[in-house]
């Protein structure tokens, strides 16, 4: 029997915490990725580097990092995160945020040089620089936020590891997909998947409407 | 002299692009730089502009700022025609004069889309743009760059008008638009300069 007040708390809890840690996260790679980007510094080529390799960071790793860190025993141990919504968004963000900050800083790279010489000429500020190199392709913006929520969506191994699936409060639509499959109820596990399934793909039809309106 | 630079050298990423670069612009004249993909017009062009800095050298300007210039590749904003246009007029807080956008026949292309225009197209709308800011100097990237003929003689005529109050200096490839419009001529190879004279000597001496 499907239970739909169970599945509506799921969609509801994947959809809050996913949004929430990919806020974040865009935001943090708009401001990050424009300093990157623009600014010379020492390492820099190491710190882009770095970013890089933490794109394919594997999900699991990054619960078990986060997990290291809020549980009892580790540094932030006191604030008593672990087992809540808030540490999901904390390994969300740690998944998708190196994915956001690198695609925003290849736009920047790519786009900054040209348009601030051009701009300079015109005898633009650095605020008139920024305001026209966040405006003026907002389908790369646009396609950057739906490819981290798309990833923090559909992410399991993180959210499971420091959510810990409880009910009401931290099991999303992943994790009861996994739950209810091996109790056997794969009408629940089969509903969650096409939900979660429509998700991605209305993401995709976005990230494609985005590209084409460029 | 308007313009005077004394053994520039500019280097990017330890790459020297300019080098021994002697020069003066003459304020009043139209200088016409010239060379192969690669030679370092562009670059010259933006130097002379202020755009950049020379890693060394003597530079002497009586510009105390960049003025708006033509570009190579020009900045192509993701909205409409008039938007693009405008976008000086919005920076600078100046009026602007539409001559040029009326000449080029763009005003029933205002609301369209950039990315929806011919290359062509999108050049009438960068030069009209830059021309719409009223200044004594004018520093051009291949202005005539994807221009059909009948436009690049328009270009050659309004260009015409312009040298007899301005200063201007261009980039371009095609000579015979170089000899119609220029009054001094810099050859460039290799970042450095070939060849510079006036009109008569320049084709004279031109060995190529």
């Amino acid at each position: 029997m499907l239970d739909t007040s169970k599945v509506f708390e799921a969609i509801s809890i994947s959809l809050h915490v996913s949004f929430v840690s990919t806020l974040f996260a865009f935001l943090l790679s708009i401001f990050f990725g424009y300093l990157i980007a623009t600014k010379k510094f020492i390492l820099k080529k190491y710190v882009v580097s770095v970013l890089g390799s933490l794109t394919s960071i594997p999900p699991v790793c990054a619960g078990l990092i986060v997990y290291l860190i809020i549980s009892r025993s580790g540094p932030l141990g006191w604030m008593e995160l672990l087992y809540t919504p808030s540490a999901m968004i904390i390994a969300q963000f740690i998944i998708i945020f190196p994915i956001m900050v690198t695609l925003i800083i290849n736009y920047i790279e790519r786009e900054y040089p040209q348009l601030r010489d051009e701009l300079i000429s015109y005898g633009a500020s650095q605020k008139d620089i920024l305001f026209l190199l966040i405006t003026n392709q907002k389908g790369i913006y646009l396609t950057t936020l739906l490819i981290g929520f798309g990833r923090a969506v559909s992410e399991y191994g993180a959210a499971a590891i420091v959510g810990g699936s409880i009910d009401h409060v931290t099991r999303n639509m992943t994790a009861m997909i996994a739950l209810e499959t091996a109790k056997g109820n794969i009408l629940i596990g089969v509903t969650l998947g096409a939900i979660l399934i429509s998700i991605s793909l209305i993401i995709s039809f976005g990230i494609n409407f985005f590209k084409n309106d460029d | 002299m308007m313009i005077n630079l004394k053994n520039i050298q500019y280097q990017i990423s330890q790459k020297t692009i300019l080098q021994n670069i002697n020069l003066d612009i003459q304020e009043g004249k139209t200088t016409i730089i010239m060379g192969k993909n690669g030679s370092g017009k562009s670059t010259l062009l933006r130097l002379l502009n202020q755009i950049i800095k020379p890693s060394s050298g003597f530079f002497e300007s009586n510009l105390p700022k960049p003025v708006p210039m033509l570009f190579q590749k020009p900045l192509i904003l993701q909205n409409s025609v008039i938007y693009n246009y405008q976008i000086l007029k919005q920076i600078k807080k100046h009026q602007i004069n539409n001559t040029w956008f009326e000449k080029f026949d763009l005003l029933n292309l205002s609301n369209q889309k950039m990315n929806s225009l011919s290359e062509g197209e999108k050049q009438k709308i960068f030069i009209s743009r830059i021309m719409s800011f009223d200044q004594s100097q004018l520093f051009l990237d291949e202005p005539n760059q994807s221009l059909d003929l009948q436009s690049e003689k328009l270009l050659i005529d309004l260009l015409m008008k312009e040298k007899k109050e301005k200063t201007i200096i261009m980039t371009l490839h095609d000579f015979e638009i170089a000899k119609k419009i220029g009054d001094y001529f810099i050859y460039l190879e290799n970042g450095k300069i070939l060849l510079q004279d006036n009109y008569e000597d320049f084709f004279i001496k031109f060995p190529f």
